[in-house]
């Protein structure tokens, strides 16, 4: 093996644990996530170039900021007067890292502390949502605008135009970069929280473009929201979201069938395929995520908010993890889950899910006279989640013809895509057993 | 950094002068321009008479026009500006999050960073 080819091999890894902490690096310095970006993707090439004749440094992140940090001063030194105030903070940056007997972990916790500080940035609310994600699949992920574009379904020119927008809002407008004032740190906390949450289900939801699941998404998701953790351990919630997220994609395996665009139904999936090791991961950042909260809750209904909407969502992926067969199903728990979930938000789509649960534990009748409350001007009164669970549950109590209507009924909101193919084979399956 | 603040609310949300919470409104608006004045932020800023006396100029095919209204028919309308000296968009934010217009649900404030002429030279 030449050294060509190790530098190949492991330039993915390195961009991957090297770029956000690069562009964080850059960007603290410059204020312009743009500029950093691009010192940092230039590094990348001439890094390529040079490991290429003469191997992997020690320290490739090192190595790569130290580059990207020269492509800055060349910058700021040909435009003086826009930078001068970076300039100098360059140069003593420059002085201070030649100084080798550097202790190396000040500087790398002075780099999580940027890193942090540019996800706070790119999910910061003076950007519109979309931005905030589009933002942090790039500068945070290292995500290609290509690709994002790829996974939303966008083209490359729009979003490479979002992107530039975005960042030139921070720029003009001094959107700054830094950890958030105390008493702003919960609600900034939840903001990022939403933006993978949102990536995440972006991915998993995705029902375009013959992927059932858009595991780019999900799992840019999931590690974002573990760099989350490593950067900022003390936020109970982010152990929750960590836990849904790895939850969730634990079925993965199973949930997608023999092509990508096939979804199998929970009832239906091979348990034995979900991933173990994600699912005992889950359970130990549940754990985490209610710590010390069990107690606070027991004294009373006004502290019921002290656990987190994530947290109880993954304390319901739980469940289904904890049960080895469908019909080992802890319904009733379920059902008080999403009792505390909907003391938190109350969301139809959590009301529509636990009438689900309270079929099993009370019988389809009564959960199809709570869905009839979601008929009437709740924001899912028309929408195929609506209609497709009520035609399960009228499939299940033998009423065959009306339950085929109403899978039609949602499969009349959907574009082509895995869940109405999902929705077409139970018609089709519903029509053999009326014969 | 100078932002401006651009007030803007809909025709007949807030108190009529001199009528029922006129009072507490426009002591609010004293109190935030004072504490502004204090904290050294505000630089000027002025309140501007309804849209109705406007007059929009518009150079069309080298002819200066002039249209009877403001720019563009929309709902809200601009009542007034601010112009301020922050430490960044975070601290501007803060300030117009406390303008009575806003505190009090009676309209919306644009925070428009201000281009720096001396960066542009």
């Amino acid at each position: 093996m030449t050294a060509g080819d190790g530098v190949y091999s492991q330039i993915d890894e390195i961009h991957r644990a090297e770029w956000a902490r690069s562009v964080a690096r850059l960007c603290r310095l410059s204020g312009d996530v743009q500029l950093a970006e691009d010192c940092v993707q230039e590094a990348f090439v001439i890094a390529v170039k040079v490991w290429e004749r003469s191997g992997m440094p020690d320290n490739p992140g090192g190595w790569i900021r130290t580059v990207a940090r020269r492509r800055l001063i060349d910058f700021a030194r040909r435009r003086r007067t826009q930078v001068s105030g970076a300039v100098q903070l360059l140069i003593d940056a420059e002085v201070n890292s030649s100084n080798q007997a550097d202790d190396f972990d000040s500087i790398d916790r002075a780099i999580d502390d940027d890193e942090l500080a540019l996800i706070f940035l790119c999910c910061h609310p003076a950007i519109s949502v979309t931005d905030q994600v589009m933002l942090t699949l790039r500068v945070v992920a290292g995500m290609a605008p290509r690709d994002i574009a790829h996974a939303f379904f966008a083209g490359h020119e729009a979003v490479r135009t979002r992107l530039l927008r975005a960042k030139r809002k921070i720029k003009s407008a001094k959107i700054p970069m830094g950890l958030p004032p105390a008493e702003q740190l919960a609600e900034r906390f939840q903001q990022v929280q939403a933006v993978i949450y949102l990536i995440f289900n972006e991915g998993y939801l995705s029902n375009r473009g013959g992927h059932a699941q858009r595991m780019d998404l999900t799992r840019e998701s999931i590690r974002l929201c573990e760099k989350l953790l490593t950067l900022a351990p003390g936020n109970q919630e982010s152990h929750g979201l960590f836990a849904l997220l790895l939850l969730t994609d634990a079925r993965a395996p199973a949930r997608i069938g023999e092509s990508d665009n096939e979804l199998v139904a929970l009832e239906d999936q091979d348990r034995e395929l979900w991933r173990k090791d994600q699912i005992v991961a889950g359970f130990y950042h549940l754990q985490k995520a209610m710590k010390d909260k069990g107690q606070v809750e027991q004294k009373g209904k006004a502290q019921q908010d002290a656990l987190g909407r994530y947290a109880v969502q993954a304390a319901i992926a739980a469940e289904h993890a904890k049960a080895a067969r469908y019909s080992q199903t802890n319904w009733a728990a379920i059902v008080q889950w999403y009792d505390r979930l909907i003391a938190i938000e109350n969301s139809p789509v959590y009301y529509l899910n636990r009438c689900v649960a309270l079929s099993f534990t009370e019988g389809p009748n009564s959960a199809l006279q709570g869905l009839a409350e979601l008929s009437q001007g709740s924001l899912l009164a028309d929408s195929y989640q609506l209609h497709a669970t009520r035609a399960n549950l009228l499939a299940r109590i033998g009423r065959l013809k009306e339950a085929i209507a109403h899978y039609h009924l949602a499969i009349a909101q959907l574009d082509d895509g895995a869940i109405k193919s999902f929705l077409q084979q139970r018609i089709e399956q519903l029509q053999k057993a009326t014969g | 950094m100078k932002y401006t603040y651009i007030l803007a609310s809909e025709p007949n949300t807030g108190p009529d002068v001199g009528g029922e919470g006129w009072q507490d409104y426009s002591s609010a608006y004293r109190e935030w321009n004072q504490a502004a004045v204090k904290a050294g932020i505000l630089t000027a800023g002025e309140p501007v008479h309804p849209p109705s006396t406007a007059t929009t100029l518009r150079n069309t095919g080298g002819e200066i026009k002039l249209h009877d209204g403001p720019f563009a028919e929309t709902k809200e309308c601009i009542i007034g500006w601010y112009l301020v000296e922050c430490k960044d968009l975070e601290e501007a934010i803060e300030w117009a999050k406390k303008i009575p217009l806003v505190a009090y649900g009676f309209g919306a404030v644009e925070v428009r960073p201000v281009v720096d002429m001396t960066a542009l030279s």
